[in-house]
């Protein structure tokens, strides 16, 4: 693989989901600038991927998160807007809501929703939306939050988690906030917020050096044009997107557009994704993939296109169930993906996957087919899975395996494909 | 005869068996006749537990008054004494206190309590409240005292808590014991063996580069870990019964291993949803049910055992909560909180002094003991470790254990 080819692969592992040959064909047509562009603007790519609609219920009439789950797992395999989906996937991590308290799917989808359509939008507005939304409502006790008896669950967590992070505000602001941010109702029926001027407490509020009848909207603008907020989600997106360790100055561009362009994510991420540390070779196959990168790119290069119960099982043990961070902070990410535990759960997702010759099953591949005629296989698929990346001591290792005599060459195949996603290299983007 | 390394310190009287005096040589001669072969066991419960509704000060009238939806009435709780009772669903756990099996420690925090989760439980985590220690506090006894030893502690859940950061070794993790090897092919079992030497081959060749060799080198301690736990839980069986909850599961296994010829001197398992906000008491009522249930199965495991003697078990959280309640019947972000400390070994009984609950600290209780004091007297006076560079500093311990009470009074 060229070095340019490498490039364009990085930049769609990275700010998608990785890309199957055929797809990369077209990304390396249009260059770096042309598939960023097309990767920014993914408006204007078609996407018809069906909204979800529960049918799947428990004995309570209750949606089944299983359902909504494959929902999402089956669009990230086929979608055609990868850094859309990938800023969904971002947003949730960083607007950590989890169904095991809220026990609505259809509010976590909705949350979903809001988080891609609001994917490369202005920050504060989508900001503003996560404050209403019914399912953060819910999971951070905002309904409960009214004049008089104020809850701070939602007023801590919005600047010590999702703006400006810890060292910045004082107890009193969180108090002061959480008043502030009195006043919006939950309707459980209909899944709806709303505002309700007798819970809101309309006294004067001293809050992050600002001072009078301070609302929801003023919080989420104090917080919003906050340097402290540029800097925290600039440090959070480099280290999604480009590096667990950024350096300072790579942190300190993307926070300088955050803040010059107001944040307008489009803008942001443009920065982030043109940066000379995201670009740099070195930096190619080098980063920790979460579990959902890890089976959506492998699935994907695989030319598979649908997920069963089988793949929720395996991110859920590799340590990442969609709609279910671990708390409010999101996935740490980074090393903290590896322990021996999560280690295992890879490879042996890695073994169920290429191991199933059931040709009903929805995640079912062709090992021929991957294979698409090449005479050499080990090539072929390591060039596949990791961007020809691998060291030449484990390509060595394949190929001594591939050699020995096997008794069926489509065991063999597979066999090959379990070690390739098994090798280090593999976990890596 | 014991002697701790804290008494020494001090100057206090030397009470010792041995004949030689030489201070390194006592410590360490100490050292090995506690430590033996001790297990601590910790429970983290994840959330912040309300410890006012879990170690009730109901002889006091601002409890009653600061709770007035949350307050559990008096002829509910299980008293210890006059002032103080146990949540009504720890039935079990008092009946162990009864039993002088529970040490009770009241009032445990530090000074200038974080309420953010995330910063208190890398606190206490750390050990650390000024944050100048990055590692773990049990990954840092691991690695100073138990080299070589791939199971020396060992984490269940999919998530490595702080505890067992160090700056070298990587403490190992379970989920499900089943999962917890390399599978192959079901349908191509006599090409097994070609790939287990592949991959082995692959994961022992190092790669020279710092990312690709960190996955490396978790998973050589996995395949390691792996066959070390294989071989040591050949033939047991968990027979004790457990009840179905996450930590009844983690706690079975738990048992199951140290039934086995593991060795494993440090397990950590972990319980979550202490976030109580909003709706508290349905919420709260069942987490010590499932902690009560839990614990309750574990000591007779280990009693059937013959391992409750060299078993300690510590629970602790992030932080304690609002002394007063909200209005939306839960209790926000606290400070100081109980810890349980329990085991054969242990003195049971009430320690420490419940903080006030009138002079509070603007809405929380004033910290009484030292979290480092409690981990001090585990790592001293159980594990037989020096607490220092452990727990981060020198803490004043307690007598939480037979011979212990003996050094403190010297």
């Amino acid at each position: 693989m060229d070095t340019q080819r490498q490039l364009i692969s990085h930049l769609l592992r990275r700010a998608g989901f990785g890309a199957s040959p055929a797809e990369l064909d077209q990304y390396v047509a249009l260059g770096y600038q042309g598939t960023l562009d097309r990767l920014l603007n993914f408006e204007q790519v078609p996407d018809s991927y069906p909204d979800y609609t529960p049918t799947d219920l428990d004995p309570k009439g209750r949606p089944k998160l299983e359902e909504l789950q494959l929902w999402w797992v089956n669009r990230l395999l086929t979608t055609p807007r990868p850094l859309q989906e990938k800023m969904t996937l971002f947003w949730h991590g960083h607007f950590a809501t989890a169904d095991s308290k809220v026990h609505d799917a259809v509010w976590m989808y909705n949350q979903n929703q809001l988080f891609r359509q609001s994917a490369l939008g202005s920050f504060s507005t989508l900001l503003s939306g996560v404050s209403k939304d019914p399912a953060m409502m819910f999971w951070l006790d905002s309904q409960t939050n009214r004049k008089g008896s104020p809850n701070e669950n939602y007023a801590r967590e919005v600047m010590e988690l999702f703006t400006m992070g810890i060292g910045n505000y004082t107890e009193q602001d969180v108090k002061e906030g959480a008043r502030a941010l009195t006043g919006w109702a939950l309707d459980r029926a209909s899944g709806t917020s709303r505002f309700v001027a007798q819970r809101f407490d309309n006294g004067v509020k001293n809050y992050l050096g600002h001072s009078g009848n301070l609302g929801l909207d003023d919080v989420v603008g104090i917080l919003s044009a906050s340097p402290n907020t540029a800097n925290f989600l600039a440090t959070k997106l480099a280290r999604f997107f480009i590096s667990d360790s950024p350096d300072p100055a790579t942190v300190a561009a993307i926070a300088g557009t955050f803040s010059s362009a107001n944040g307008d994510m489009r803008q942001v991420m443009r920065t982030v994704l043109t940066s000379p540390a995201f670009q740099d070779p070195g930096s190619f196959m080098n980063k920790i993939t979460s579990p959902v990168e890890y089976v959506i790119t492998n699935m994907r290069l695989l030319g598979i296109t649908s997920a069963d119960k089988a793949v929720l099982q395996g991110l859920r043990t590799m340590g990442q169930e969609l709609f279910n961070p671990p708390n409010v902070a999101g996935w740490p990410g980074g090393r903290s993906w590896l322990n021996t535990d999560t280690i295992f759960a890879r490879l042996n997702f890695a073994d169920r996957l290429t191991s199933d010759r059931r040709t009903d099953a929805p995640w079912y591949f062709d090992p021929q087919a991957v294979l698409n005629g090449a005479t050499d296989a080990v090539g072929r698929f390591v060039e596949l899975l990791t961007d020809g990346l691998l060291p030449d001591s484990n390509r060595q290792a394949l190929q001594d395996y591939f050699a020995a005599p096997a008794k069926a060459a489509d065991s063999k195949l597979r066999g090959l494909l379990h070690l390739i996603l098994s090798t280090p290299t593999a976990h890596l983007s | 005869m014991l002697i701790t390394r804290r008494s020494f310190l001090k100057g206090a009287a030397l009470v010792a068996a041995s004949s030689s005096f030489a201070p390194s040589f006592l410590a360490r001669t100490a050292h090995a006749a506690l430590s033996g072969n001790n297990r601590l066991v910790v429970i983290q419960l994840s959330g912040g537990n309300d410890g006012v509704n879990t170690v009730i000060p109901y002889g006091t009238p601002q409890y009653a008054q600061s709770r007035p939806t949350l307050a559990i009435p008096q002829d509910q709780l299980l008293p210890l004494d006059a002032n103080v009772g146990l949540h009504p669903n720890l039935a079990k756990l008092k009946a162990l206190y009864d039993q002088k099996a529970v040490a009770v420690i009241q009032g445990v925090g530090y000074p200038n309590p974080n309420r953010s989760h995330f910063q208190s439980m890398q606190i206490w985590q750390t050990s650390s409240p000024d944050s100048s220690l990055q590692t773990g506090w049990l990954g840092r006894y691991d690695e100073a005292n138990l080299p070589g030893q791939r199971l020396g502690a060992l984490n269940f859940g999919a998530l490595l808590p702080r505890t067992f950061w160090t700056e070298h070794t990587v403490v190992p993790s379970i989920g499900n014991l089943n999962e917890y090897q390399f599978m192959t092919d079901p349908r191509a079992r006599e090409d097994s063996q070609a790939q287990i030497d592949t991959i082995n081959k692959i994961f022992n060749t190092p790669i020279g580069r710092d990312v690709p060799d960190f996955f490396r080198q978790a998973a050589v301690d996995a395949f390691q870990t792996a066959a070390d736990l294989k071989s040591a839980v050949n033939g047991t069986k968990a027979t004790a019964q457990y009840p179905t909850t996450p930590l009844g599961r983690q706690l079975q296994l738990v048992g199951q291993l140290i039934g086995s010829s593991l060795g494993t001197r440090i397990y950590y398992v972990s319980l979550g949803g202490f976030d109580t906000h909003s709706g508290e008491k349905r919420v709260h009522d069942t987490l010590m049910k499932t902690l009560d249930d839990g614990l309750d199965a574990f000591v007779k495991d280990l009693q059937a055992q013959g391992n409750f003697a060299s078993t300690t078990v510590m629970t602790f959280s992030e932080f304690g909560r609002r002394v007063r309640e909200n209005g939306s019947g839960g209790t926000d972000h606290g400070t100081a909180e109980p810890m349980f400390v329990l085991g054969g070994s242990v003195n049971g009984g009430l320690y420490g002094a419940y903080p006030s609950m009138s002079d509070l600290d603007v809405g929380d209780l004033k910290f009484t003991t030292d979290f480092r004091s409690v981990y001090s007297s585990l790592v001293g006076d159980w594990l037989g470790a020096d607490p220092a560079p452990v727990v981060g500093g020198s803490f004043s311990r307690l007598p939480l254990f037979a011979g212990s009470a003996l050094a403190n009074a010297a």
